[in-house]
């Protein structure tokens, strides 16, 4: 029966290190952001010529290698693989001090959601295919508290 | 009030390397604590997987959900989503097993079947069951694992009661009581048959002891019941006996001078009553593991259930983990008779 060991370092790095901020309003102290909408986000299966003209222009895709996401040792191993292409898909606004979040799709779409504390907490685990020499092959990346959720149906904007 | 806004981008394919886990506050404790060590260990292929920590071993089941969850993280540029979920795991805390299935059984002349299957060493089992470090000590001295040459074997039940026999011997002619009890100290002194070790003797101390750990100190229920089944097993398990005439072939059972206390109800979950002021040996590993047919069963053996006595025979099959006066109305009829509760069939 194979096992492997859930490696909890970067979790102890970022609950020991101040430099961390706690009081974010959508974001977890390590940066990440979950965002629940209903149904399926129908996105581009791939990039094509439309897409590629307007890259330069209008920011619609990006390059990611999800910098700073992953442990130290485990981002020298995905580093070998190629950058991510990110689509934009809209834009999500926030207010200091409230719960009420705002997804605008395409400047098309308004769907208006809140930010809800999450009961149980979720953690988010990576899975790598590649053994490590210490063994460990699953990493727990960050603990996720809350999340922005968006329940109703879109309005125009 | 202050509004922020950020783009928000998504890759065009998600990372499906990634998964989230529903983190109970014990969990959660577990995670932060830097000397648990926390593994997953992968399933049998009909089972779920199981995750470990020191103590405690949890199953994970993977429940799925229609919402669409993006993980993003923040950049100079806004929010990239690269992961799109649609499904979480769930950990529920569960008794971890041991995989006992395949290992040698000793027998009580000391024989054991040697099988060309390679037999892994204790700690090779502990690592590859699905069950945590700290739970694995504890059910495998229940178990009556032992280690033998470097491989894990099963004491038989007839070879643990010679070694607990001639222990109990020794601690009466000793006069040495049942707390601090060392194995060293017993193999020297026991008049054991030539091939017990001094792991078998471990195995039956720990077994019985309260600590599970030495020095041990004896927990003498669990000597007293292990006596109850076997005797019960041995004398009633064909033919039904008086409760009076099976309470003196129990006592008469221990060593000589060992004084000890006996209660029929230390054997709940081992016998039926067939007829009034009678008693018979039920094995529950032969009775049905679905809900209807178990008490269909039951009611065939003894028309009227005491609730108490009945209730070890239905812990298994309460699989929904229902309050079980509400789970036995599901099948049966009870009534209220002073204090006890009476169940009887429909």
């Amino acid at each position: 029966m194979p096992s492997v060991k859930i490696d909890c370092s970067q979790l102890h790095k970022i609950l020991s290190n101040s430099e961390y901020p706690q009081d974010s309003v959508i974001a977890t102290p390590h940066g990440l952001v979950v965002v629940e909408i209903q149904g399926v986000l129908n996105l581009p299966t791939e990039v094509t010529s439309k897409l590629n003209e307007e890259r330069t222009d209008s920011k619609t895709i990006i390059e990611d290698n999800l910098s700073g996401v992953l442990p130290d040792e485990l981002s020298q191993q995905e580093k070998g693989q190629a950058d991510r292409m990110a689509i934009k898909i809209g834009e999500l606004q926030f207010s200091e001090g409230s719960d009420q979040v705002t997804l605008l799709v395409n400047n098309t779409q308004r769907l208006n959601g809140t930010v809800e504390k999450l009961n149980p907490p979720l953690g988010l685990l990576k899975f790598t295919n590649s053994v490590h020499e210490s063994g460990k092959q699953v990493h727990l990346i960050d603990i996720i508290e809350k999340k922005c959720v968006f329940k109703t149906r879109p309005l125009p904007v | 009030m202050f509004t922020m806004s950020k783009n928000m981008y998504s890759w065009v394919t998600f990372d499906e390397s990634f998964k989230v886990i529903e983190i109970t506050p014990e969990l959660l404790r577990a995670f932060n604590d830097q000397s648990e060590s926390i593994t997953i260990k992968s399933p049998e292929p009909e089972d779920y997987p199981v995750l470990c920590t020191n103590n405690n071993s949890y199953q994970l089941r993977r429940n799925n959900h229609s919402n669409c969850m993006l993980v993003c993280h923040s950049t100079t540029q806004g929010l990239i989503s690269f992961c799109g979920l649609n499904s979480q795991l769930e950990a529920k805390l569960v008794q971890g097993k041991i995989l006992t299935q395949g290992l040698p059984i000793v027998h009580e002349n000391g024989d054991w079947q040697v099988t060309s299957k390679k037999i892994p060493s204790v700690g090779s089992l502990a690592r590859r069951s699905p069950i945590s470090e700290g739970e694995f000590w504890h059910s495998w001295h229940d178990l009556k694992g032992c280690e033998i040459e470097g491989q894990a074997v099963i004491l038989s039940d007839s070879l643990v009661s010679v070694i607990l026999h001639n222990i109990l011997g020794v601690i009466v002619r000793d006069r040495m009581g049942m707390k601090s009890l060392a194995s060293i100290e017993l193999y020297n002194t026991v008049d054991r048959l030539q091939f017990v070790t001094i792991e078998m003797i471990e195995t039956v101390l720990l077994k019985f002891s309260q600590n599970y750990e030495e020095p041990c100190t004896l927990n003498e229920r669990k000597i007293s019941q292990w006596y109850g089944i076997n005797v019960l097993r041995n004398i009633a398990r064909y033919k039904s006996i008086n409760v009076e005439e099976f309470l003196i072939a129990w006592k008469s059972e221990f060593p000589a001078f060992y004084e000890v206390e006996i209660d029929i109800e230390q054997l709940l979950g081992y016998f039926v009553r067939p007829s009034a002021g009678k008693i018979r040996y039920l094995d529950k590993s032969k009775l049905s593991s679905d809900a209807a047919t178990r008490f269909q069963e039951l009611f065939r053996l003894q028309s009227e259930w005491n609730l108490k006595e009945m209730t070890p025979y239905l812990k298994d099959v309460n699989n929904r983990n229902l309050k079980l006066e509400n789970f036995v109305m599901k099948f049966a009829k009870r009534r209220k008779v002073g204090e006890q509760i009476i169940v009887t069939s429909r």
